[in-house]
């Protein structure tokens, strides 16, 4: 996991970094956030600390609130394909426990060997499988919360099915921590697929490769459809800086997995399928390219881009021209790109110039100076004065991450 | 504002034909399929525009007119029930398809479109709306969304939540919004994952970007049967532990077989098995050749006596026509029926469906299961007489005994039904005071005034008090 005075690098905090409190478990840490809270400190919570350079920059931080030691498996359910786990569980860890028993979770946030659950449910960010197996608001089910006033709460519970009341489920994944102090959380899993293939295909021009995603999306239902170029801070082994790269990642039984192979040299003569030890490099090398291009200080910005499977060709044509050659990686059948460049002022010019369009873009990653007077989220379609109230209402003193979130909840 | 001063309003709002205030008209609208709780509504309305509902609820904000929307009034659970009186608004004139997007997979639609209309507008794009809920030929996209519906294939496919991607909402203070976006993208709190499932208390829908699924190239349909319940629900339990999936689990016990079986719904279910399972597979053709065998084997390991795979797509309908007018066919068999909803941990059914036994047997009821034994979700039925008051408490003491059986093991109240007035006041048996405060929280803030549906979800402080000093609460 990432040190606290490393995650640190990605704010720009005054006066360095604040206190960590380490309590071993979230009972013994209930009088002391009532005590931050009542003080009117400002604490940040710190799961992996591998997703702290997401947000805006902070308004103010006191105190680090570091959950690491709630690290344990409280009950995994195999028949029930449920567990419940606590917020500082690593998630490779617990990838790991229900491997052991066919199952998993199909998480691969950003900087994923320093992930924690807490910090997976608090960002709700997929990764790769989030498009094709969904992502936390589905795999959620159970939460227990410390508010800042001492308080725990429980929501959901351990039944993958639910509607007793407000799924509160939903609002806390991706709440950046800005309404509570995530303690466990349950969720339901999946059986995990006994094999993987992984087969790359080449494209001049990314319209083509997005339509032809769209096509193998509904034919062959691969686990992943990833797109890359080689370029600003992102450099695959044997990928070219010229042409738009497909990996098409296939998870599932051997025998659907030969059916699925089949039809993809059917309809993609020149595929290339890499073996075992090549696929494992070459998706060590994806998430390495990645938590390389979002390390703090390295003067590269990443932005997240997401509009419809018509337009999203379109906008990226236009980002070439203002933006040569930049780095690129996206979810081809999620119709999302993250952008890798050396500053983040196209984002400012990609907003203006499709305004009133389904195109969002949001700042994943810049140096701590870039994000100054920059809108890190973007325009929210949603009501910002009902945000707004939602956080004044769970955390009315803002003691928890405030200003990170949109609008600077 | 007087009563006829408020219809006046309402009336230049939509126009004098839709608005309805005489109490023939509004008897109508006194209950929904739960038929415990009834109260007609002062006013109802028939807005067809966004624009309309906006003045609705600002005339009931200003003047304290409680007020709530209506689907098809299918709800199972009091929700759609105007309690407190008020202006009920009508969305069945909002039924406009707006838009499809095969290419993103979406379709933008109002509240009042059906489910089932729905699906089969996208059917020539290759796409279908994946909520199912038994009721799907004649309930709301717009319900389905306030209750979270469900139905057999959610097992695979998950509840509606899932499958919205944003929703336009008239809010309790009369401001029209939009929560998420088109794109599911994105935008903040997920206030659309919120309002799903808020069963008309945060706002009114006014439309919604819903995820449209591709049919799948190939189903399956398997029809197992079994001379004990137990060994039916170990196959589910076995079915799971092997790592698949099926898109749906249906299990169905003997007296509905046999109430099946000697209706028009016919569907050829073995009438001496003590129970059958349907377990249906989806998806490419590759995956189901590589499951199916599995399938059967573990259903015959199970204690499966005859293992039948639907060899057309007509015997498959009829197999499903069985289980989906399940409730059509007890209609010969007592002059009302209970339907409970309540769900457990896949592993604790056997367990829980002996105690459901039990407890019907107390009450002296013969009960009925029907339910989707794949994610847990139990619908013991019980016949009774509505006419009988004496009847009607024995009934509700023995569905609210099952909801407690569920809960403590490990359950929930509600898997797809709604908590509506049905068990608001046995939410405090789930939930604490700090949990239920918190939805108070959400309540209070989207709806200060508590106009929006009141009454619903969220049992009174008073109540939770008397709860848990008696330890026990009638329906």
């Amino acid at each position: 996991m990432i040190p606290p005075a490393q995650a640190c690098r990605w704010l720009n905090l005054e006066g360095g970094v604040p206190p960590v409190h380490d309590p071993p478990d979230p009972e013994s840490c209930r009088g002391w956030i009532r005590e931050r809270d009542r003080a009117g400190d400002a604490v940040f919570i710190l799961g992996g600390g591998g997703q702290w350079f997401l947000g805006n920059e902070p308004e103010r931080a006191t105190h680090i609130l570091s959950v690491r030691r709630w690290d344990r498996i409280l009950d995994h359910s195999p028949g029930d394909l449920t567990v419940t786990v606590e917020a500082g569980c690593p998630l490779q860890r617990l990838q790991e426990t229900l491997s052991e028993a066919g199952q998993f979770l199909p998480f691969r946030p950003p900087n994923y060997p320093h992930a924690t659950v807490g910090g997976a449910v608090a960002t709700a960010l997929a990764g790769r499988y989030g498009p094709a197996m969904g992502g936390m608001r589905e795999f959620l089910i159970g939460i227990e919360i410390l508010h800042a006033d001492g308080r725990l709460s429980h929501a959901g519970g351990r039944v993958v099915k639910n509607v007793a009341g407000y799924d509160l489920c939903k609002l806390y994944a991706g709440s950046m921590g800005t309404l509570g102090i995530i303690t466990h959380a349950t969720f339901k899993v999946r059986p995990l697929p006994p094999a993987s293939r992984t087969g790359i295909l080449e494209f001049d021009h990314l319209s083509e490769l997005l339509e032809t995603a769209l096509s193998l999306r509904n034919r062959v239902e691969p686990a992943a459809l990833e797109l890359f170029r080689s370029g600003t801070g992102f450099r695959l082994p044997g990928a070219s800086s010229q042409r738009y790269g497909l990996a098409i990642e296939l998870r599932d039984s051997e025998g659907p997995i030969e059916w699925k192979s089949r039809e993809l040299r059917g309809r993609c003569p020149g595929i290339r399928f890499l073996d075992a030890a090549e696929a494992d490099s070459f998706w060590k090398a994806w998430d390495r390219e990645l938590c390389l291009a979002l390390e703090p200080d390295n003067g590269r910005a990443v932005a997240r881009i997401s509009a419809p499977a018509g337009l999203l060709a379109e906008v990226h044509r236009w980002l070439e021209r203002v933006l040569p050659g930049h780095g690129l990686s996206g979810h081809a059948a999620g119709s999302t790109l993250l952008v890798l460049a050396n500053g983040a002022g196209f984002l400012r010019d990609l907003r203006s110039r499709w305004k009133g369009q389904p195109v969002y873009a949001t700042l994943f990653k810049a140096d701590a100076p870039l994000k100054q007077g920059l809108d890190v989220w973007g325009p929210t379609t949603q009501p910002l004065p009902l945000m707004r109230r939602i956080k004044e209402r769970f955390d009315p003193r803002r003691t928890l991450n405030p200003g990170r979130f949109w609008g600077g909840i | 504002m007087e009563r006829e001063e408020i219809r006046r309003h309402l009336a230049a709002i939509v126009g004098e034909d839709k608005v309805q205030s005489h109490p023939s008209e509004l008897v109508v609208y006194e209950c929904d399929a739960l038929i415990f709780h009834r109260r007609p509504p002062d006013f109802v309305v028939y807005p067809s525009t966004a624009r309309q509902i906006q003045e609705i609820v600002r005339l009931a904000y200003a003047n304290d007119v409680p007020y709530l929307p209506r689907g098809a009034g299918t709800s199972l659970s009091g929700g759609a029930v105007p309690i407190s009186g008020g202006i009920l608004i009508q969305l069945s004139h909002l039924n406009r398809i707006l838009d499809v997007n095969p290419q993103d997979r979406y379709a933008v639609v109002e509240p009042g479109v059906i489910n089932l209309e729905l699906s089969e507008k996208v059917k020539p794009q290759g796409l279908y709306f994946a909520p199912d809920p038994s009721s799907q030929s004649t309930c709301t996209v717009g319900g389905n969304i306030g209750a979270n519906a469900g139905g057999p294939h959610c097992l695979k496919y998950g509840t509606t939540v899932l499958h919205v991607l944003g929703a336009e909402v008239v809010t309790p203070e009369g401001d029209l919004v939009q929560l998420g976006s088109p794109q599911g993208e994105n935008a903040g709190f997920d206030l659309t994952g919120l309002f799903t499932g808020s069963e008309g208390t945060l706002g009114i829908l006014t439309k919604a970007w819903v995820r449209l699924l591709p049919i799948p190239e190939q189903v399956k349909t398997f029809l197992a049967d079994f001379t004990s319940m137990a060994d039916a629900t170990r196959s589910v339990s076995g079915i799971i532990a092997r790592g698949i999936i099926p898109a749906a689990m249906e299990i169905i016990d003997q007296l509905t077989i046999q109430a099946v079986e000697n209706s028009h719904f016919a569907a050829g279910y073995p009438t001496d098995a003590a129970a059958v399972l349907l377990v249906e597979l989806d998806g490419l053709e590759c995956e189901i050749e590589d499951t199916e065998g599995l399938i059967g084997r573990i259903l015959r390991n199970n204690g499966a006596r005859e293992v039948l795979v639907a060899r057309d797509e007509a015997q498959r309908a009829k197999l499903w026509a069985g289980r989906k007018k399940a409730y059509g066919a007890f209609g010969r068999l007592a002059k009302n029926f209970y339907l409970q909803d309540t769900v457990v941990p896949r592993t604790r059914l056997t367990e829980v469906l002996e105690k459901i036994y039990a407890i019907a047997d107390k009450y002296d009821f013969s009960v009925i299961n029907v339910f989707h034994a794949g994610d847990g979700n139990l619908h013991p039925m019980l016949p009774y007489d509505a006419g009988d008051p004496e009847d009607v408490v024995r009934v509700l003491k023995a569905a609210e005994e099952m909801v407690r059986a569920s809960i403590d093991a490990g359950g929930s109240l509600s898997g797809e039904h709604g908590v509506g007035l049905e068990k608001r006041d046995l939410m405090p048996y789930l939930f604490s005071d700090d949990d239920l405060e918190v939805m108070r929280g959400i309540r209070e803030l989207f709806d200060p005034k508590q106009l929006c549906n009141p009454e619903k979800i969220l049992p009174t402080t008073k109540v939770c008090m008397e709860f848990r000093e008696k330890g026990a609460f009638m329906l």
